[in-house]
């Protein structure tokens, strides 16, 4: 699975939902989607070991780049302006205001930061801490189950995600959106279709809804009056309630009855699962969004996928290794084989084209007998035809399949030269090769010798 | 035990040079030894072409030869042959006046069932005298042939010429018994 799919996961305390996303031709299309009860553990080491082997079969289909949720009520979630749009400026200044809101010092926290507009040279910024060791159990819970996140959201920032996806976040006014769920309910107000404030605000009471809908009402009422001093005095929307099904009727009325603002209660079984939000934000992850992830959880990856990468190549290597080394013997042994086939068939013929061959030097030599046509006689023959008056052969050797080799002189060169003309021009010998002329004085006369060598054909094989 | 990034690709290239070097070791020799019968089956095919293809001219070959043996005198297993034919040179050479000062065989060489004895004279003629010779030994019935001549102006008297030939005789010896039967030698 290459990075253009991702897998967000939402570990719920009884229930364990994931979203694969994949990007295909330029489209964000849903892989997987898929979801799971889980037994509530014990507490207990045995417990939590059988829990994560069960966690671990369901899980076994998740690989690739995972992105795991925190829950909302782990974590501390801020909007504030900065003014700057400068990412590392404004990680350094996250860092600072959270030792400002956190009750824990700021060295046992992780601290993530997602810008949500900028305007000019400011930017509304999200910052979201949460203990260390939260993200830590996160991470041991989802390793122990064979999974390896390399980011990690906020659970909230998900449902946030598919309202806007759903055209549920108003782009004007400021608004408020409650979303309820069996982990906690979370408040966020919206303004401007930008997030101003998330706040959780603890979980239902099961027994006392009406009494949960009094104290949300106070926190509302609240909120929106703190609200004016940094984001102005604005009139909200609405409310609107995002609930799972089988909400108790009396929060509903109760909120109704007691919120200043109108109350519009929603099904949050209507939207997509939280899991495809946050598959959402991790498909679209930049530098300028939120990740609580710790640096040595991608370095573990980077270093796994890195080990996967040699061991695939190793085992590509060693294949073709072995591959070739079994091509080389089989090939060896075949060539040999081959090679000894051919030779006992060689063997075999060797005898009959060995008589052939005697055979063959027979009918040769008889024909050499035979055959006059560069006889002796035949070479006198022709030597005397083409012989100028004049000139005297002083010498001949004659040699068959061989040369003639010829001396011989007269009183001027012309009729040596004639006579040399005269050889090449007969079809007899194939090379005509003059050795030389020369001038000799004797008896008082001035005598021109020559040689010359006639070349005859070679006998035939 | 974790490896770092840095180790494991250390641990992989070495593992591979290793695997590779081993390799090459052991497969150079293979390698030679696949060459080396390549060459040789290339070789060998080569020469099974050569042998096949002489083979399938056997017939050819047979014809040429059982036309050819027609005209050549046979002669029992022990008949002596040079004999025969050191007479029968002098003799040609005496009917056409050319002159040997000397007469001298080389050995019977045999080619199959093929017999050849070659005959080195000296001789000392005119160039006519010579020439018809020449054309007697080559018109004899008896395969004659000669293989090597020299001829330069004798001393003494004008036009007269001499010098060596070796005139080779072919024949062919059949059967054990000994006994001459040279049906075509004069």
């Amino acid at each position: 699975m290459t990075d253009d799919s991702i897998t967000a996961l939402v570990l719920y305390p009884t229930r364990v939902e994931w979203t694969t996303l994949r990007r295909r031709k330029g489209q964000i299309e849903v892989a997987e989607q898929r979801e799971h009860a889980l037994e509530a553990v014990a507490g207990d080491a045995e417990a939590e070991g059988d829990s994560a082997k069960r966690l671990k079969a369901l899980l076994a289909g998740v690989q690739g780049r995972v992105a795991a949720a925190l829950p909302t009520e782990q974590a501390l979630l801020r909007v504030v302006k900065f003014p700057t749009t400068d990412v590392a400026e404004i990680a350094e200044m996250a860092a600072l205001q959270v030792d400002k809101f956190s009750p824990f010092p700021v060295d046992q926290m992780a601290v993530g930061q997602e810008v949500l507009a900028q305007q000019d040279a400011a930017a509304q910024v999200l910052i979201a801490a949460t203990q260390q060791d939260n993200i830590a159990r996160l991470g041991a819970s989802l390793q122990a189950a064979g999974v390896f996140a390399r980011e990690v959201d906020v659970a909230v920032l998900g449902w946030l995600r598919l309202l806007k996806m759903e055209g549920h976040v108003p782009e004007t006014g400021r608004h408020l959106l409650l979303i309820v769920e069996e982990r906690g309910i979370e408040l966020l107000v919206v303004q401007a279709g930008v997030v101003v404030m998330i706040r959780s605000l603890g979980a239902l009471s099961a027994t006392a809804p009406g009494e949960t809908a009094t104290e949300i009402a106070e926190e509302l009422n609240y909120t929106l009056t703190t609200l004016e001093t940094e984001w102005g005095v604005q009139a909200p929307g609405e409310l609107q309630v995002w609930h799972r099904r089988g909400l108790a009727d009396a929060f509903l009325a109760g909120l109704r009855e007691q919120c200043e603002v109108a109350v519009r209660a929603h099904p949050l079984d209507s939207l997509p699962p939280l899991s495809e939000g946050l598959a959402r934000r991790a498909l679209e992850r930049g530098p300028h969004m939120l990740d609580l992830a710790p640096a040595d959880w991608k370095a573990a990856l980077a270093s796994r996928r890195l080990q996967r990468g040699l061991i695939a190549a190793g085992a590509i290597f060693v294949a073709l290794w072995a591959l070739a080394v079994g091509a080389l013997a089989v090939g060896l042994h075949l060539q040999k084989k081959q090679l000894s086939d051919a030779q006992a068939e060689l063997a075999a013929l060797q005898a009959p084209s060995r008589e052939v061959g005697q055979l063959k030097e027979q009918v040769r030599a008889l024909e050499r007998y035979l055959d006059p046509t560069f006889s002796a006689l035949e070479c006198l023959r022709e030597i005397s035809e083409r012989l100028p008056g004049g000139l005297d052969i002083t010498a001949l050797t004659y040699k068959k399949y061989g040369q003639v080799a010829l001396r011989g002189e007269s009183d001027t060169s012309d009729p040596i030269y004639g006579f040399f003309q005269e050889l090449e021009q007969t079809e007899l010998f194939p090379s005509v090769k003059p050795e030389g002329v020369t001038q000799q004085q004797r008896s008082g006369r001035t005598r021109s010798q020559f040689k010359l060598t006639l070349e005859l054909p070679a006998e035939a094989k | 035990m974790k490896l770092s990034a840095r180790e494991l690709i250390l641990a992989a290239a070495t593992g591979a040079v290793v695997l590779v070097g081993g390799a090459w070791y052991f497969g150079a020799p293979a390698v030679e030894a696949w060459s080396n019968a390549r060459t040789n089956l290339r070789k060998t095919q080569a020469e099974k072409q050569l042998a096949e293809r002489l083979i399938a001219q056997r017939p050819e070959w047979e014809e040429r030869y059982a036309t050819l043996r027609q005209r050549i005198p046979q002669y029992s297993a022990t008949a002596p042959v040079t004999a025969d034919m050191l007479r029968t040179v002098q003799r040609l050479a005496d009917e056409h006046r050319v002159s040997i000062s000397r007469i001298e065989p080389d050995k019977e060489k045999v080619i199959g069932d093929l017999s050849e004895v070659a005959i080195d004279c000296t001789w000392d003629a005119d160039l006519d005298a010579l020439i018809h010779f020449l054309y007697a030994v080559q018109s004899h019935p008896a395969i004659l042939d000669i293989r090597q001549l020299t001829v330069s102006p004798a001393q003494g008297a004008a036009g007269r010429l001499k010098g060596n030939f070796t005139v080779f005789f072919a024949f062919s010896r059949s059967g054990a018994s000994g006994t001459a039967s040279a049906p075509t030698t004069p």
